[in-house]
């Protein structure tokens, strides 16, 4: 599993959701409510595969609901990683996401 | 009635202030407030612009006393007990206007002119001689004016108006609520003390807990508090130059998506631009900003420029005035967002007798251009707030009110354990309350 834009990629283990595994490989992932599926803001973006995860259950959809009406996600499929459980690989957007220790080795700059 | 209050007073423990969650749910405070706060403290009864005309009338409703606000006459409003001095019939209900400008009893059809004064008791020869006007003219209720708002006060000898009032005027004077409308009016039957609703609005604490959703393009961490006299206020001391979300989310300027937190931040007040606005809007979102400028700077200045196209007379406010939130608290019970040109306020009154029930008013005001007819406001009662759905960020404060109030009858609590900081307004609140509970 890759996350972009910084490139980190994850080993996730199977029924793991993206966030967990992140935490257990020593990043940091944007979240205050620590994947309770109610801040959003740990979501990612998909770009594409969107059948690379399980369907989102009743909580995550409920949050989900949230991005309605969000102009900014006009279009843009969106996924909460602190449920989201990916099946196979593929490819997200999130900002934000770094390793905690040791210090990230690389890191891409800013888009623009 | 003296021990119950003592046993309820804000205690200090720790250094710290706790207030007896009793102070919220027991009926024997809520009956010393009923006896020694509301009928003392000056409160706000109404809008000077829902009783525009000489003879227009509105029934204020604290508790279980009626209150009449009567505009006399272009310059003069006045209150009284809304209670017949015969044989204590209520006199008007609701909003109307008293036809030939006179009050007249249903029961008996004694009369009063607008400013209390008896016109007729009806067979007056069956009485003693000794009977004289004023035994029978109707009860008078203070009235004091500021901002367009009417304050009553049922207590003859009460502090006077401008002492009450404080520093108040002069503080929040640029925000000339005396030219704001109503843009709409609703009044909201919540279960839950009266406290609990002024509670929820008095401090920008809770954002992290009950509105998470906001932290990804709004910082929560930047208010500061302040009380002025028996009231308080909070906000931020200078508007935000930066676009960066909730510092509690730890990310740096790499970490986050500049064109989404400007997405959502034109989101929360959409309604404010118009479509060339938006056109302009749309063009930063895609090109960013021009040269030698930020974000947030061109976004501002777009919605200042919006804020004028509204008809908001911004003269002699500064950028920084114009752009910066803030919270009012009035003591005891209307508090809300504030910002040049518009208001959202609520008012957190008892639902009769109920240490359980509020009605909570919420007022939208804006500054109406200058010279506009403003149509009177259509005033909307919802008996249970699940019937509307009031956006996300009111959703979550009304949904919680009912929490905080099951929650506080646990045997198990132990009263609330307030952050001295960010929720010092609600510790003064409830301190200011005392000084009228032990008068």
């Amino acid at each position: 599993m890759r996350v972009e834009p910084t490139g980190v990629s994850l080993a996730v283990r199977r029924g793991e959701t993206l966030m967990a595994a992140a935490e257990r490989l020593g990043y940091r992932w944007p979240t205050i409510c620590h994947g309770q599926a109610v801040c959003t803001a740990c979501h990612v973006v998909l770009t594409r595969d969107t059948e690379a995860f399980e369907p989102a259950g009743p909580r995550e959809q409920a949050a989900l609901r949230l991005f309605e009406g969000r102009s900014y996600f006009d279009g843009k499929i969106v996924r909460l990683a602190c449920q989201a459980r990916p099946v196979a690989d593929t490819t997200v957007t999130k900002r934000g996401v770094r390793a905690i220790e040791p210090r990230p080795e690389r890191r891409s700059p800013p888009d623009r | 009635m003296t021990s119950s209050k003592d046993d309820l007073s804000v205690r200090e423990q720790s250094g710290m202030a706790v207030v007896p969650g009793a102070r919220y749910t027991s009926q024997a405070f809520f009956d010393l407030e009923m006896d020694r706060l509301w009928p003392r403290v000056w409160q706000v009864a109404c809008r000077e612009e829902e009783v525009p005309q000489a003879g227009d009338f509105l029934e204020y409703i604290i508790g279980d006393q009626s209150i009449l606000v009567v505009r006399s006459d272009a310059e003069t409003i006045r209150a009284f007990f809304n209670a017949c001095p015969h044989r204590g019939t209520r006199l008007a209900s609701g909003t109307g206007s008293f036809m030939t400008s006179e009050i007249r009893c249903r029961y008996h059809a004694w009369r009063w002119n607008l400013d209390g004064e008896t016109v007729e008791v009806v067979d007056r020869h069956d009485f003693p001689t000794g009977l004289c006007d004023d035994d029978v003219r109707l009860g008078e209720v203070k009235v004091g004016r500021w901002g367009g708002f009417v304050f009553v006060n049922m207590d003859p000898g009460c502090e006077p108006f401008e002492s009450f009032l404080g520093a108040i005027p002069e503080v929040f004077a640029s925000y000339r609520f005396e030219d704001m409308r109503f843009r709409s009016y609703r009044t909201i039957v919540f279960e839950c003390n009266w406290k609990t609703a002024v509670d929820a609005f008095n401090e920008g604490y809770h954002p992290q807990g009950l509105h998470p959703q906001m932290l990804t393009w709004y910082d929560d961490t930047r208010f500061v508090y302040a009380q002025a006299g028996r009231h308080s206020l909070y906000g931020e001391e200078h508007a935000r130059q930066e676009m960066g979300p909730s510092p509690r989310l730890g990310l740096s300027p790499e970490d986050y998506d500049e064109a989404e937190l400007l997405a959502d931040r034109i989101d929360a007040v959409s309604g404010l631009f118009s479509r060339s606005d938006r056109r302009l809007l749309e063009e930063l979102q895609r090109n960013g900003p021009p040269a030698g400028k930020t974000t947030i700077e061109v976004f501002n200045e777009i919605r200042i420029r919006a804020m004028r196209d509204r008809g908001y007379d911004l003269t002699g406010l500064t950028d920084d005035q114009i752009l910066r939130n803030g919270t009012m608290h009035i003591f005891p019970n209307l508090l809300g967002p504030i910002v040049h040109g518009n208001a959202t306020l609520y008012r957190a009154r008892p639902n009769g007798l109920d240490p359980d029930s509020t009605l909570l008013d919420y007022w939208a005001l804006e500054w109406a251009p200058e010279g506009a007819e403003v149509p009177p406001v259509e005033r909307k009662f919802y008996e249970d707030w699940t019937t509307k759905d009031w956006g996300l960020i009111n959703n979550q404060d009304f949904g919680n009110l009912v929490e905080v109030t099951r929650g506080m009858k646990s045997r198990g609590y132990r009263g609330a354990l307030l952050n001295p900081v960010q929720e010092a307004n609600i510790i003064h609140h409830h301190r200011v309350i005392d000084q009228y509970l032990a008068g």
